[in-house]
């Protein structure tokens, strides 16, 4: 037995393990569903890339002619498949950045929600990718990008950011996961090989381990700036332009980075809820770790909301008739059935849900801010659809346009979500979800005291 | 002996970015800021240069924990792998598309 492995598995440990050890019928129906789901979103694709973006609601909707279509003549050049890439961006932020966190404030306590988010990272983040390629149309250009990308181009900020991003989450997963691979070859006999060659010659000696925690801690410092540029960067392919109402701002950087933690820690907590209910894991990620997560999300929401506020009052207070017009299109016009439901519902009552323990003490429920945090993900997913639509939709020399998406738009990035799905549980298949030095006896005890 | 390695290759990495972007920037025939993400101006392929550079940068966290033949392994898998995505991307939707 290996220096530090601990002879026996303990009763932790074994649970942590399961979904490695055990393949129940619900898994086979669960992953049948998802590649269901897929092959049809493979098929809307093809469908697409045969006969180009007027499949999508991306298309000209009056009589122009051809050099007005697309988009510019009554439609919008940009709609789901944007919003989808923001979303997926937003998404992979929370990831990392937890478990940043986690190793830079030595939050022993949520080191069992750390990986949960860390993979988040890494399947959100070719999501968004993809959510790009789908709304390009000619993606069999994509070298393009790399031979003749210019460096003035927000566009080629964010190709370079997000591959930063990604190839960073790569690695730092990677060394995070080492020595429980390693851990694993014991474990699981069957599969010996390859978890040995994976762990590549990993000893698991204190010199090693001692290494491999002063890597992972500069790592997470040199992500946390990485994470803080993606966002930004993906703002300013919007804040950058000037000849969109509602998007050229100054606040659009902060604005999309405090958004980007909220979706990203509302799915951290969604997904805890999930595996803590789906392999009774009460004992692993107690009541303590999901309040201290709804404690953050609570203030990042805040947060955001008063930015919010902040930039609606600046647009409607005195603003340029053209930001009027697109606030107005919001608040009065068309998008008011899905921007006051946003309100009320999206925003407003997960509010509420998250404030109430701070108000009425003992009254924090895991079940009703799972609900909250789902709802939060929805609203997010809506806010970032009336940050990009409505603007295109009230471009300064056309009128008003209209843009419904297609069935075939809708399929292809309700897709990303099932390869998502299907990517995380590949991963649940293979690696541990919870870091297995977090279920030693030593470590559990250590994160209850700090709780 | 690690650190040293570690050093090498964020000094790779760091020099690979300052001569993407400075290549890039010197062959800039224009002067406009504008936001028009592809034209034929610049040094040619001069992104994928200092993207080369970031993927190099970062993998000296392997650098340091890994034995030598492992880390080659892995930096060759990060780059291959990074611009397989591109291969693959670009070779389906060649095929498919009109």
């Amino acid at each position: 037995m290996k220096e530090g492995y601990p002879t026996n598995m303990s009763a932790e440990e074994e649970s942590v393990l399961q979904p490695l050890l055990k393949t129940g019928k619900g898994f086979y129906v669960f992953v049948g569903v998802l590649l269901v789901l897929t092959g049809w979103f493979l098929y809307c694709w093809y469908t697409q890339l045969s006969q180009g973006l007027i499949v999508t609601g991306m298309r000209s909707i009056y009589n122009a002619p051809n050099y007005m279509a697309y988009g510019v003549a009554g439609g919008s050049p940009w709609g789901v498949y944007v919003t989808t890439f923001i979303f997926w961006i937003g998404i992979s932020h929370a990831g990392i950045a937890i478990s940043a966190s986690v190793r830079l404030m030595n939050l022993n306590k949520y080191k069992v929600v750390a990986r949960i988010a860390e993979v988040l990272t890494l399947v959100a983040l070719p999501m968004a990718g993809l959510s790009i390629v789908f709304d390009v149309g000619r993606p069999d250009r994509l070298f393009n990008l790399l031979e003749f990308g210019r460096f003035q181009a927000p566009l080629l900020w964010d190709l370079s950011a997000v591959t930063t991003y990604f190839m960073a989450t790569i690695i730092y997963l990677y060394l995070s996961l080492r020595g429980d691979i390693d851990r694993l070859a014991l474990r699981i006999p069957r599969r010996e090989k390859f978890y040995k060659r994976l762990a590549m010659h990993y000893e698991g000696t204190e010199t090693e381990k001692e290494r491999h925690k002063q890597t992972l801690w500069w790592l997470a410092i040199a992500i946390v700036p990485i994470m803080v540029t993606v966002h930004s960067v993906v703002s300013f392919v919007f804040g950058l332009m000037i000849a969109r109402a509602g998007w050229y701002s100054t606040i659009f950087a902060i604005y999309f980075v405090v958004g980007a933690i909220v979706s990203g820690v509302a799915a951290v907590y969604s997904l805890a809820w999930i595996f803590r209910w789906l392999y009774k894991w009460e004992s692993l990620i107690t009541d303590d770790v999901l309040k201290g997560i709804s404690w953050a999300l609570r203030n990042v929401l805040i947060i955001y909301i008063y930015l919010w506020i902040a930039e609606e009052l600046t647009t409607n207070y005195m603003g340029p008739s053209a930001e009027l017009r697109v606030s107005d299109f919001l608040w009065n016009g068309p998008y008011a059935p899905i921007f006051w439901p946003l309100v009320i519902i999206g925003f407003a009552i997960p509010a509420i849900i998250l404030l109430k323990p701070v108000f009425a003490r003992k009254t924090f429920s895991p079940k009703l801010t799972f609900i909250a945090s789902i709802i939060l993900n929805v609203a997010l997913w809506i806010k970032r659809f009336i940050i990009v639509v409505p603007s295109l939709l009230n471009p300064p020399l056309y009128q008003t346009g209209v843009y419904i998406p297609t069935v075939t738009e809708v399929s292809i990035i309700l897709g990303t979500f099932w390869m998502a799905a299907l990517l995380y549980v590949v991963f649940m298949k293979i690696f541990p979800i919870i870091e297995l030095d977090a279920t030693d006896p030593a470590n559990l005890n250590r994160g209850l005291e700090e709780a | 002996m690690a650190s040293v390695k570690t050093l090498c290759v964020v000094l790779l990495g760091l020099l690979l970015i300052v001569a993407g972007v400075s290549l890039w920037v010197l062959a800039d025939s224009t002067t406009a800021v504008v936001s028009i993400p592809l034209a034929s101006t610049g040094f040619l392929w001069s992104p994928l240069i200092w993207i080369l550079g970031i993927i190099i940068i970062l993998s000296a966290a392997l650098a340091n924990a890994l034995p030598l033949k492992n880390y080659l392994a892995w930096l060759l898998l990060l780059v291959i792998g990074y611009l397989a995505i591109f291969v693959i991307l670009v070779s389906i939707t060649s095929v498919i598309l009109p």
